[in-house]
C-alpha cells in the first residue's frame, strides 16, 4: 500500500522534475542548471548564513531590552550593511529550507537514496532537524511577538511529551519570568547548533567521494546578487517588541520554518506531534519501502590488478580503498579492496582499470575490477552482437547507460545500442576496438551533465575522450575524433538523442577506412 | 543570444527569490482574533501528604536491619490536586492534576491555555489539594475584566495560600 503511493509520487514527482530541469536547461548550461546543484547551493546558504551570522553576533546584545534593541538598530540606523547582513541572514536560511527541501524530493523521486546509498540519505535526517532547531531559535533571538510567539508555542508544544516534571512554558508566564541569562543561553544553543550543523553536514557526504559542497561559480553569483536584492528591496525588520502579557494577535510568520505551528492551534499538540513523528519516521526508512534488490558489487581480481589507485580515483562512493598486497606479488606494493556496503555496482572502475581492455587472444575476457553480472566479457559480446546484427552501409554502436535516455528501439537505420550501468563502465580502449571490428562510428550518451546517476560518469567519459595525459586511461590519440560523438540526455530526452544520433550518423558519410583506424601509436602528447 | 539567456536566467532567480521573499513573511496568521483575551491558569503547587506518618510496630522494626530501624513510616507520595474554574457560572475547566516524579512526591504543575472574548466574567476558582478533604481547600470567587489580546495569568501562592492575578 504505501509502496504503491511512495512509487506513484515518485513517477509524479520525476515528470514534474524532468519539465522544471528541462525549462531551466535553456537558459543554465550542464552543471550551472540549479536544480542539478541543490546540495551544494543548500551548503553555499549554510555558508552566507555563518558569515552573516558572524557579523550579527558581534553587535547583539543578550538581554532581554537589548536583543530586540541591537536587531533594531542593525535594521534601522546601520541598513546600509548591518540591515543588510541581517536580511542575508533570514533569507539565506529560508533559501536553505527551500532548497534542501527540493534536495530531498529529487533525491526521492531519481531513487538516490536506497541500496548502498542509504547512509548519505539517513545521516541527512539529523541536518534537517537541525537546521529547524536553529532557525527557529534564531527567531527567539529577535525577541519581537513573533520570537514572543514562537518561544511559547514551540515550549507547549514541547510540554506535551511527558519529559520536564514542570512546564517549560512556565517560563514565558510574564515579562519578569524571562531573563537576560535566558537570552545568553539561547545564544549559545544557537551558535552551538550551527557547529553541530556542520559535522552533520560533514557526516552527510562522507561517503561521497569528491563531494560538490560548492555550487558552479555563476550560481553561487547568481544567488548570492538576487538574495542582495531582494534584501535591499524588502529588508527583513522586526515586529513589535515581545509583551508576555499581551497576546500577539496577527502574526507574519516565517513559513519555510514554522508551516507546522498553525496546525498546533486546531489540532492537538499530540496530533502535531504524531505527524512530525510520522515525517521522520518515513524519512528515516524509506530507503528500506522497500529495499534495493541486491546490487551486485565489484569483485577485484588480484592476478590483474597493480594496486595502480585509478579505480579509486574514479569511484564516486568511496567504495574502493588501497591495502597492503596480500598475495605476495614480486612488484605491485597495494591491492584495490572494495568496501562492500558503499559500493552500488556502477562499474565506473572497470571503465578506470587499465587492464580492461579488449580481447588479445584469451577466451575469456577478464580485468582488474568487475562486476560480477555485467562483467567486460558480457560488454564485449553484447557489443560484438550488437554490431552483427546491423545490416547498414553506415554503423553505429550507441553505449549508454540505464538512466539516461531508454536505449531501446531509437528507430534509426544503422544504430545499435548498448546499455552500461554508467557509461563510466565503458573502457576507453573499446572505443577503438569497435571502430576497428566493424563499427563506422561510436555514440556515447548517459545522464544529462552535471545530473549523472552515479554522480561523476559522464564527467569521467568526457574526460577520458579528451585528457592528454596518460595516468588516467584515456582514448588515444589515433583513433579519429570525428567517429566518436556523444550528448548527454536525460531519462525523458529520448526523442532529441535520436534526432542527434541521426544527424551523427549522417555526417559520418562514408564507412570507416582501414587507414583511418591504424594502429599505429603516436606518442602521447605529439600531434599527428 | 547571449542576452537572452541572461535574461531566461534573471527570470528564474526572480522566481526564487520572490518565492523566499513572500513566504518568508507570508500570507499573515491570525493567531487569536484581535477582540479576544487569554486566560494562562498556570502553578506549581504540592498537594499534601496522602497519607500521615505512623509509628512502625516492634514487630515490624525487628524485621528491619539495624541501620534502617527508624520510629516513623512517612509515605512521600502526594495528593494529586483537583482545580475547577467557572466563568459566569459555567465550568470552563476542570481536572485532576497528579503530582509529578516517579514516586509521585513531587508538585502537581498546570498549565492550561483558556482563551475569551475581551470582556467582564464573574470569576470562579476552586482547588483541592488533599484526597481526604470533601468540598474544596482553596476558592475565588470575583469579577475579572479582561481587555483585548490581554494575558492574565492566574497562579496560587503556596505560601499565602490564595489564587493570584498577574
Amino acid at each position: 500500500m504505501i509502496t504503491t503511493i511512495l512509487v506513484k509520487i515518485q513517477k509524479a514527482g520525476l515528470r514534474l522534475f524532468q519539465a522544471l530541469e528541462r525549462l531551466a536547461g535553456y537558459v543554465f548550461s550542464g552543471f550551472n542548471n540549479p536544480f542539478y546543484s541543490l546540495g551544494a547551493l543548500a551548503f553555499y546558504f549554510f555558508y552566507i548564513i555563518v558569515g552573516t551570522g558572524i557579523y550579527l553576533f558581534i553587535f547583539y546584545d543578550p538581554s532581554i531590552k537589548g536583543s530586540f534593541d541591537t536587531v533594531n538598530y542593525l535594521t534601522n540606523d546601520q541598513w546600509y550593511f548591518g540591515g543588510i547582513m541581517r536580511s542575508l541572514h533570514r533569507y539565506a536560511s529560508d533559501a536553505l529550507v527551500l532548497t534542501m527541501v527540493l534536495h530531498i524530493f529529487r533525491e526521492f523521486v531519481l531513487d538516490r537514496y536506497r541500496g548502498a546509498r542509504w547512509f548519505t540519505w539517513v545521516t541527512g535526517f539529523p541536518a534537517l532537524v537541525l537546521i529547524f532547531f536553529s532557525g527557529l531559535i534564531g527567531y527567539w533571538l529577535v525577541w519581537d511577538t513573533l520570537g514572543q510567539y514562537i518561544a511559547v508555542r514551540s515550549t507547549e508544544w514541547l510540554d506535551w511529551l511527558p519529559i520536564f516534571s514542570e512546564p517549560s512554558a512556565r517560563n514565558f508566564l510574564t515579562n519578569s519570568s524571562v531573563s537576560d541569562l535566558f537570552f545568553r543561553l539561547i545564544l549559545i544553543g544557537h551558535i552551538a547548533i550551527s557547529i553541530f550543523l556542520f559535522v552533520a553536514l560533514l557526516v552527510h557526504v562522507k561517503n561521497i567521494s569528491k563531494a560538490i559542497t560548492n555550487p558552479p561559480r555563476n550560481l553561487a553569483v547568481g544567488t548570492f546578487l538576487f538574495l542582495l536584492v531582494l534584501s535591499l528591496a524588502v529588508p527583513a525588520v522586526s515586529q513589535e517588541r515581545a509583551d508576555l502579557s499581551r497576546v500577539p494577535n496577527i502574526i507574519n510568520i516565517d513559513w519555510f520554518y514554522m508551516f507546522v505551528y498553525p496546525l498546533m492551534d486546531h489540532w492537538s499538540m499530540g496530533g502535531v506531534w504524531a505527524l512530525v513523528a510520522a515525517i521522520s519516521l518515513l524519512l528515516l526508512f524509506l530507503p528500506w519501502l522497500p529495499p534495493k534488490r541486491n546490487q551486485p558489487v565489484a569483485k577485484v581480481l588480484l592476478e590483474k590488478c597493480s594496486g595502480c589507485n585509478l579505480c579509486v580515483v574514479d569511484c564516486p562512493y568511496e567504495a574502493i580503498i588501497l591495502q597492503p598486497r596480500s598475495d605476495g606479488h614480486p612488484s605491485y606494493v597495494r591491492e584495490a579492496v572494495v568496501v562492500a556496503d558503499n559500493c552500488v555496482g556502477c562499474g565506473i572502475c572497470t571503465g578506470a582499470c587499465p587492464f580492461s581492455r579488449p580481447p588479445r587472444g584469451e577466451e575469456l575476457l577478464t580485468t582488474g575490477i568487475d562486476i560480477s553480472t555485467r562483467d567486460i566479457q558480457h560488454l564485449y559480446i553484447a557489443s560484438s552482437q550488437a554490431l552483427e546484427a546491423l545490416n547498414s552501409n553506415i554503423k553505429v554502436l550507441v553505449y549508454g547507460c540505464d538512466h539516461g535516455a531508454d536505449l531501446d528501439n531509437l528507430g534509426i537505420q544503422g544504430v545499435a545500442a548498448v546499455s552500461l550501468p554508467c557509461t563510466a563502465a565503458l573502457p576507453a580502449s573499446f572505443i577503438g576496438y569497435m571502430l576497428r571490428h566493424g563499427a563506422d562510428g561510436i555514440f556515447l550518451t548517459g545522464c544529462r551533465m552535471g545530473d549523472c546517476y552515479h554522480r561523476l560518469g559522464n564527467v569521467w567519459v568526457e574526460q577520458r575522450l579528451t585528457l592528454d595525459y596518460l595516468y588516467r586511461p584515456h582514448l588515444p590519440r589515433w583513433i579519429p575524433r570525428e567517429r566518436i560523438g556523444h550528448y548527454w540526455a536525460g531519462a525523458g530526452d529520448k526523442r532529441q538523442l535520436a534526432r542527434v544520433i541521426d544527424l551523427f550518423q549522417q555526417g559520418l558519410h562514408a564507412p570507416i577506412a582501414p587507414a583511418q583506424i591504424s594502429q599505429t601509436r603516436q606518442t602521447p602528447g605529439k600531434k599527428h | 543570444m547571449k542576452i537572452f539567456q541572461y535574461l531566461g536566467q534573471a527570470f528564474w532567480y526572480l522566481l526564487f527569490i520572490a518565492f523566499i521573499g513572500y513566504f518568508s513573511t507570508s500570507p499573515a496568521y491570525t493567531f487569536m482574533e484581535p477582540d479576544q483575551a487569554l486566560i494562562k491558569l498556570a502553578f506549581n503547587h504540592a498537594g499534601k501528604l496522602k497519607l500521615p506518618c505512623r509509628e512502625f510496630t516492634a514487630e515490624e522494626l525487628a524485621a528491619k536491619p539495624k541501620q534502617m530501624r527508624i520510629k516513623f513510616d512517612c509515605p512521600r507520595e502526594r495528593s494529586p490536586v483537583y482545580v475547577i474554574m467557572k466563568v459566569d457560572g459555567k465550568p470552563f475547566f476542570d481536572k485532576v492534576i497528579s503530582p509529578s516524579g516517579l514516586a509521585k512526591d513531587l508538585s502537581s504543575p498546570l498549565y492550561e491555555r483558556i482563551p475569551l472574548k475581551a470582556g467582564q466574567y464573574h470569576l470562579y476558582l476552586g482547588m483541592r489539594d488533599h484526597i481526604d478533604t470533601e468540598g474544596l481547600d482553596y476558592e475565588f470567587e470575583g469579577t475579572i475584566t479582561l481587555a483585548a489580546s490581554q494575558i492574565l495569568v492566574i497562579g496560587f501562592d503556596s505560601d499565602l495560600k490564595e489564587f493570584t492575578f498577574e
